[in-house]
């Protein structure tokens, strides 16, 4: 009896684990503290305060603080937005993607956006980033140099995204508060420098930047999670709680983050973060600092890109993990190995993806929020599927909207931020397209897909 | 020792650490202000994680419950006191008589070591969870 009522509240089989392709149940559902701090933990990264340092190369305090808090407050309303989805409808962006892209179209673009993306090109970056760092800190050991180092942390970042939500909440926990204060410890490295808060505020760059080049760096940084915030929101009890755990970290944390390192940089001018630190004195905490840093955004990176190629690849999703991860290992060592020290992987890696992603952002906000509220879908059973529910192979105006929003927005307009011009064109040409055709009777839903009892 | 009482009795040793490290920032805020700032930032976070469990917990009755609570505050004081470990000593926050930063970080060891035992016994005695 028991199980049959268990059965009727959540009628799924999570075959591949993780609730990776299935909504998370309500014994499964995690406090706002739980989700706040894995949140914090993807964004408790060097990548963030080593943006804060280009900013601080750049722009002059005020400017920097101006550039950090406009870039952060975008990039809070765009995961606002997504956050939300995962807390309705208990499942993970790639799951989601299947009502506004069809079923072939959440895989395809899934794969884009968090399994090439995040499961291997940042993963890769991360860890190679991770060896450089290492091998800042300590260039004349074997084990620092920058292929060594990105294999052995890659490695360490490996098992705690296998271990799935639970093992990147307990590094979070852990790693969080150190890392929130070792970035004030860069700020304080930075006043002491410059011979106090006055001093630091009257330091100005060489050559400074426009703004817009700040935020699009700031937006165009972290905007790949702002987009797959679901992935984290789906185990929120309460809806609300993904959204609101997403902003305060964003708005208040990053813009602390990159305040901190931007001051760090600016008074010392100095090349990279972990550098200044230990040159400014943290000592070992520079140390930790590289190594927790990389190590909670990177197991986050693997640990969203599994959950995507779990949507085609029908295997226990700690299989996924260690393969994928594997192979940003090799491309973080052989980059390492080949490249050393040069930054030029990075910029071009982040250049691309800011370009790609957000277009995909402005469909699903676009379908969510508008086409499915003009459906007349109640809020709360929007995204939310069912065993035996029937959805789209294709949705086509899905797919036209993120390459036009991202063709346009990334290659043509030359002025504006490119992240946001793709996102916000997607998000108008395909309500524009949904609608029009939706009112002319045309079908935008090509094929028709069952969704099983294993989420498949 | 019923569990509620042991986690009221070390998280009072873990305010009284932060007490003390509080005082020794505040006493060695003339000769280094940022040495000053650190020890205040890690024994304020420390005092708040031990202080605020006590009225979260003080009317519970389910100990899985109370286990849970206490998980949360033990991580934080851990985490924190894992920075003051490595922070305490760095040439930075150096102070002309290093007693004090030595003394700061037994007292980070001593608090690390306290909440890792809680966060364990939370788990296998109260049936907590580890994340919450």
């Amino acid at each position: 009896m028991g199980d049959t009522v268990k059965k009727e509240e959540w009628p799924w089989q999570d075959a591949y684990g993780d609730y990776s392709m299935v909504p998370v149940p309500k014994h499964e559902k995690r406090s706002f503290t739980s989700i706040f701090y894995v949140y914090m933990g993807v964004l408790a990264c060097i990548a963030v305060l080593w943006g804060g340092g280009t900013i601080g190369l750049q722009f002059g305090l005020k400017d920097a603080i101006l550039v950090a808090v406009i870039g952060s407050a975008i990039l809070a309303v765009i995961g606002g937005l997504t956050a939300p989805m995962g807390g309705i409808a208990g499942t993970s962006t790639y799951v989601n993607m299947r009502f506004p892209f069809g079923a072939v179209g959440s895989q395809v673009f899934g794969t884009i956006v968090a399994g090439i993306a995040c499961g291997i090109g940042w993963f890769a970056v991360q860890a190679w980033l991770f060896g450089i760092i290492v091998h800042t800190l300590f260039p004349n050991a074997a084990w620092a140099n920058v292929g060594v180092a990105a294999t052995w942390g890659g490695l360490l970042m490996i098992v705690t995204a296998i271990i799935g939500f639970r093992g990147l909440a307990w590094l979070s926990y852990l790693a969080v508060p150190f890392f929130m204060l070792i970035a004030g410890v860069g700020a304080m490295i930075g006043i002491a420098n410059a011979g106090g808060f006055a001093g630091l505020m009257s330091i100005m760059p060489k050559q400074p930047a426009p703004l817009s080049v700040g935020i699009t760096q700031v937006v165009g940084m972290y905007i790949a999670g702002g987009i797959i915030t679901s992935d984290i929101s789906r185990y929120a009890r309460r809806a609300i709680g993904g959204a609101l755990g997403w902003i305060i970290q964003i708005i208040v944390f990053q813009v602390y983050m990159l305040t901190g390192s931007a001051m760090l940089m600016l008074a010392t001018g100095a090349s990279d973060v972990a550098g200044a630190l230990l040159i400014g004195g943290a000592g070992i905490g520079a140390f930790l600092m590289a190594i927790l840093g990389q190590w909670t955004t990177n197991d986050n990176n693997l640990y969203n890109g599994a959950l995507s190629f779990n949507t085609w690849i029908h295997t226990k999703k700690w299989h996924i993990t260690l393969g994928e991860g594997l192979i940003g290992v090799g491309i973080a060592a052989w980059v390492g190995f080949a490249a050393g020290a040069s930054m030029d992987p990075f910029m071009k890696f982040l250049t691309l993806l800011g370009k790609i992603l957000p277009a995909i952002g402005g469909v699903l906000i676009a379908d969510f929020y508008i086409f499915r509220w003009y459906k007349k879908i109640p809020f709360k059973k929007r995204y939310k599927p069912q065993p035996g529910m029937k959805i789209a192979i294709v949705n086509w105006v899905g797919w036209l909207s993120v390459g036009l929003g991202t063709w346009i927005g990334g290659w043509v307009m030359k002025w504006g931020i490119a992240a946001l011009n793709g996102l916000i064109l997607a998000f108008v040409i395909y309500v524009v397209l949904a609608i029009v055709f939706d009112a002319a009777g045309v079908k935008i839903a090509v094929g028709e897909h069952t969704i099983n009892e294993k989420g498949v | 020792m019923n569990f509620k009482k042991y986690i009221q009795i070390t998280m009072i040793i873990v305010v009284v650490i932060s007490i003390v490290i509080i005082a020794l920032g505040a006493v060695k805020w003339s000769e280094n202000p940022y040495t000053g700032l650190i020890y205040l930032i890690v024994g304020v976070i420390q005092f708040l994680g031990g202080v605020l469990l006590f009225p979260r917990i003080a009317k519970l009755e389910d100990m899985k419950e109370v286990g849970n609570r206490s998980v949360q505050a033990n991580w934080l004081v851990l985490s924190i006191g894992i920075a003051g470990m490595a922070l305490f000593m760095a040439p930075f926050f150096r102070l002309e008589a290093m007693a004090i930063p030595y003394i700061a970080f037994i007292l980070c060891v001593i608090s690390v070591l306290l909440s890792g035992f809680n966060i364990f016994t939370a788990v296998k005695k109260a049936k907590a969870r580890m994340i919450v």
